[in-house]
């Protein structure tokens, strides 16, 4: 919970901290800011502070002011709600490319801090009918331009914000549940039980983009990684895929980025040589992921059992 | 770790149980394994190598070929990965196997060059010593044109600017998670390139784009240069929030505030009269 | 009569006797069966605190099956509730006389129905330590805050009236009620308002009731309505219906008018009102109960042949795990025994005596039930993915003890409140009944 103090003309050093921490009140969640652990033994008395690219520092306490977690959550909130102005996040899934590897999975639970049960992003084994090709499908939410589940939300626990993203407030979620009966792809998902995190970890303030700490009674998401973006990084999923099937990008930019090769193309072009589409936009909910056709998979198609020993 | 038999191969392995197969040894037969790369190494066949290398085999493999990507796969800097034949290289990588996929799929010329590639690897990147080389840019705003100009060099022992010639210049603009090519194009005998920009790319609400050059090169080190040129489309995205039924509550459509609030008023109007007629009954029964 | 109770009887008519004496003595049965209430009430209370602190994963919800028995029942509750509005306004605005005794108790089973709805509702809340929440923050775009501000609407204006005509009652009761605890007797004397009876106090009453039963027709097909929009809303396979609302609302009036027939029943044989709720209210309750399932069994009809014929890809897989899979035998039991045979036995008149009927109406409230939980739960079972990389209590939902024990403590509740309300207040229109007999009386005796 560390916030330098300005009044000091800046070291390099203090220039550092200032902008990773204040990145860590943005992005990284309360791990980020911060279990500041005084270090009771050290003669200058120092801090082990978290910054926003997820390294360890050791500073002065004396350059931190102590901000309360309280104040934290309050700036997430309003930050959160916001959004990045002028931004139009967009996904692109190439479906050729996928090889079940589940790293995007692994990489959001971890993230999120999810039951292994819970996806907010789901590779699934899809088969359209009897006899056409199946292929390995991850799923995320759509982030919807006319979300079906904003729409129902009773008390602006869910929102859309102005950069696409479709966010859920914890801090508001009463829990009713009917944004999971409203979405049509089962991107939404409910904690059923406390989630599992020691008093400490319960206690970190809230972060809206991150979704953490999870609570119970509260409904939780796919949220585009909004605090990676916030940071100018890819989503946990995109960057962790190792079969380049993730492009993420602006819209209002026409540019998406491959998150395995870093590669970036325009959005507008990939969709147009590659016959790109988004799923059933008969719905007409206008979904912001938009799909490669699985056309020349690199590797067959290999059923396998669920990743909770489910035979499918 | 374990050593695979002949083929050499060193595999740390994920605990995935898929790859019990990587235990075994992995054979090639005899034919494959003598097949010749039909490509002489030069510099745009291993320049194709790597461009192939860092889009489809970068991911696992690490950007030196360390074998340090996300997952952990084949290190190709060792001098027993090395010492297969092109023939062996290629039918693994066609075949494929556990977490290595099969790129059967792919054009075997793609295929050929990248194994050219992937000999340059040998060793490491610690062995590549790679030159210095400058890039500026030049680029005059008062033109109408949309044209940037590149200029390669490096300082001879004199301290004189040296040109040179067919060096590869990639130009890119700036997005938010990276750079976006827009051509590329080799110096020419005075170490200068020039590219005509392209229309129709969006820069930022005013069309300012970031414009990046950079030096690419298998001999010299890589070189960027950069400038800020108003050659995008203004960016429009940035949209006023509008009332819709997905908006939050202070955006509500006006027709369903406006019947929402009708609908009660009346209601609650109605109830309210109805209760002053009980209070008129008390009033009555005191009169009595 | 007994004159074991005080009673001013001096002016008393044996209508106002036979009326108010169950309001007098509390009997053994009724306390047996207040207490048997009770103990299901403190089951249920265990329950929910065990759901507080566990979270409501002690239900069988899971993230495919978001809303289980909670919201079917609360469905049904406010299906229950709608009874209200079909016999006191629709019977007493085509003037339909024979209905007069019978609207006190459909009043009171609306109340009691409605008020408990909204409890299911934050019982199913993830968090109902925000419930206020649904005020502060309260999005119009939503339709849950459509439903709670008609559920509470509906809830008002049917106290408002079930209040209204009680008071002349409660005047009577303040009068001739003298042995009774001191804080009953003010809450008579607060709740008559000064009642004396009086030409113009009537005019005025008569006025308000009048109000109140046209006021009360739009926002109890409201309530019901905008109830089956929770679901229509929603793009499933099962509730992507444009007829859901009639279909709710028609449905909506069968259970009713069954829980009426149910407690006409119960009352009569308890309160000895053989009298007053005779074989010929069983008898025309009955044609109304088979009137109101056959338009029922139309909406049926309508529900599941037009998307049956069909067959779209999600729609066909529910409807057929509804006709032959799973949920059949659950489905073909609402439909046959709780629709199709009840319609065919009540055509004959031997079945509208008062035990028969009471029994078919028992079955046709358990087939109104099922037939909830039959709309809300296998609808969620269809989404557009495949249900994939879950624990395998994903795949199904069969209701836990926790949540079938709070459901019987809700169902308590609602009776609990319909019993001691009976033990305030009369449960027929004493003064009502008595100036319409008396209208009989002087036709007849004008020869009229």
């Amino acid at each position: 919970m560390g916030k330098i103090n300005d009044k000091g003309k800046g070291s390099s050093r203090r220039d550092f901290l200032k902008s990773g921490i204040t990145f860590g009140a943005g992005a990284i969640a309360g791990a980020g800011l911060v279990s500041a652990i005084a270090n009771a033994g050290g003669k200058e008395n120092k801090v082990k502070v978290l910054t926003g690219d997820g390294k360890i520092a050791e500073v002065n306490a004396s350059e931190l002011n102590m901000i309360s977690p309280g104040e934290v959550q309050e700036k997430n909130q309003k930050q959160g709600r916001i959004g990045l102005p002028g931004k139009k996040f967009v996904m692109v899934i190439d479906l050729s490319r996928c090889q079940n590897a589940r790293k995007c999975m692994a990489a959001c639970n971890a993230a999120h801090e999810l039951q292994p049960y819970q996806h907010h992003i789901n590779t699934l084994q899809m088969q359209d009918s009897a006899d056409s090709a199946p292929y390995y499908m991850p799923k995320p939410c759509f982030h919807c331009d006319n979300p079906p589940c904003v729409k129902v939300c009773p008390v602006d626990a869910t929102f859309k914000r102005q950069d696409g993203i479709v966010l859920i407030d914890n801090e508001r979620c009463i829990g009713c549940r009917f944004c999971i009966s409203a979405c049509p792809y089962s991107a939404r998902m409910f904690q059923w039980f406390e989630p599992e995190m020691t008093e400490e970890q319960k206690n970190r303030p809230y972060n809206i983009e991150l979704n953490v700490p999870q609570k119970r009674g509260t409904v939780t998401k796919c949220l585009f990684s909004a605090d990676r973006l916030r940071v100018g990084k890819l989503p946990y999923c995109v960057s962790s895929c190792p079969n380049g099937v993730y492009y993420f990008g602006d819209k209002n930019e026409d540019a998406v980025t491959n998150g395995t090769t870093g590669e970036t193309v325009l959005f507008s072009e990939l969709i147009r040589n590659n016959a790109g589409y988004t799923y059933f936009e008969d719905l007409g909910t206008k979904p912001q992921v938009y799909y490669l056709p699985p056309k020349d998979r690199r590797t067959p198609f290999k059923p396998v059992e669920d990743s909770l020993g489910e035979k499918i | 770790m374990r050593i695979c038999g002949n083929s050499i191969i060193i595999m740390l392995l994920l605990a995935c149980s898929l790859d019990v197969l990587a235990f075994e040894p992995w054979n090639v037969p005899g034919p494959e394994g003598g097949r010749k790369n039909p490509l002489k190494a030069d510099k745009n066949v291993i320049e194709n190598g790597r461009i192939f290398f860092m889009n489809t085999c970068k991911a696992c493999h690490g950007e030196q070929g360390l074998g340090n990507g996300v997952i952990k796969a084949a290190d190709m800097t060792t001098a027993k990965f090395q010492s297969q034949t092109d023939g062996e290289l290629f039918y693994k990588i066609t075949t494929g196997r556990g977490q290595m996929p099969s790129f059967k799929a792919m054009n075997s010329n793609d295929l050929w060059q990248v194994i050219i590639f992937i000999r340059t690897l040998a060793g490491g990147a610690k062995q590549v010593l790679k030159k210095n080389a400058m890039l500026n840019l030049i680029i005059d705003v008062n033109k109408p044109e949309k044209q940037v100009t590149g200029v390669v060099y490096f300082m001879d022992e004199a301290g004189q600017k040296q040109p040179l010639e067919k060096i590869k210049v990639g130009f890119y603009v700036q997005r938010m998670f990276g750079l976006l090519p827009v051509g590329s194009k080799y110096t020419n005998d005075k170490g200068y390139v020039r590219l005509d920009f392209p229309s129709g790319i969006i820069g930022d609400t005013i069309g300012n784009l970031n414009l990046v050059a950079k030096l690419e090169d298998a001999e010299y080190k890589s070189a960027d240069a950069l400038a800020t040129v108003k050659w995008g489309l203004p960016n429009t995205g940035l949209k006023k929030a509008e009332r819709t039924l997905w908006a939050t509550n202070k955006l509500a459509p006006v027709w369903l505030i406006l019947s929402f609030t009708l609908t009660l008023l009346v209601i609650f109007g109605v109830i309210i009269y109805v209760l002053l007629q009980v209070r008129k009954i008390h009033r009555l029964g005191k009169i009595v | 009569m007994t004159n074991e109770v005080p009673f001013a009887m001096g002016e008393a008519s044996e209508i106002q006797k036979d009326l108010i004496m169950p309001v007098m003595k509390v009997s053994f049965k009724e306390k047996l069966w207040t207490r048997l209430l009770m103990v299901i009430i403190l089951v249920a209370t265990f329950a929910y605190i065990k759901q507080l602190t566990t979270g409501l994963g002690v239900t069988a919800m899971r993230d495919y099956s978001a809303w289980g028995i909670y919201i079917s029942h609360f469905v049904f509750l406010v299906a229950v509730s709608l009874i209200g509005a079909l016999v006191t306004a629709i019977l007493k605005l085509l003037k339909i006389k024979w209905a007069t005794p019978l609207t006190r108790i459909s009043e009171i089973i609306s109340v009691a129905a409605v008020l408990f709805a909204a409890i299911t509702i934050v019982v199913d809340m993830g968090r109902p330590d925000r419930l206020l929440y649904v005020f502060i923050h309260g999005r119009i775009q939503s339709p849950i805050i459509w439903d709670v501000t008609v559920v509470n609407t509906y809830l008002i204006i049917s106290l408002i009236l079930l209040y209204l005509p009680l008071i002349p009652d409660i005047a009577l009761l303040r009068d001739t009620l003298t042995g009774k605890p001191n804080w009953q007797r003010k809450l008579y004397t607060l709740l008559a308002v000064n009642w004396k009876g009086t030409a113009e106090q009537k005019k005025v009453l008569n006025r308000a009731i009048g109000i109140m039963l046209v006021l009360v027709l739009p926002v109890a097909f409201s309530i019901h309505t905008v109830t089956s929009w929770l679901f229509a809303v929603n793009m499933r396979a099962g509730w992507n219906s444009t007829i859901f609302g009639p279909y709710f609302v028609s449905g909506a009036f069968v259970v009713g008018a069954a829980a009426v027939i149910v407690a006409m029943y119960v009352y009569r044989k308890t309160q000895k009102l053989q009298d007053y709720i005779t074989d010929y209210h069983f008898d025309m309750m009955g044609k109304l109960l088979v009137l109101t399932m056959v338009i029922y069994f139309y909406f049926n009809i309508n529900e599941f042949l037009v998307p049956g014929y069909k067959m779209e890809r999600l729609e066909g897989s529910e409807l057929l795990e509804l006709f032959m899979g799973g949920h059949a035998p659950v489905f073909w039991i609402t439909q046959i025994a709780g629709l199709i045979l009840p319609i065919l036995l009540l055509v004959f008149k031997p079945m509208r005596k008062p035990l028969p009927i009471m029994l078919i109406s028992l079955v046709v409230i358990a087939g109104s039930w099922l037939k909830r939980v039959l709309i809300v739960i296998p609808a969620q079972f269809h989404p557009q993915f495949p249900i994939q990389n879950v624990p395998k209590n994903f795949h199904y939902y069969h209701p836990t003890f926790f949540e079938l024990a709070i459901t019987m403590g809700i169902v308590a509740g609602v009776l609990l409140v319909i019993t001691v309300f009976s033990r305030l207040f009369p449960i027929i229109l004493v003064v009502e009944t008595e100036e319409e007999r008396h209208c009989k009386i002087d036709n007849k005796a004008t020869g009229r």
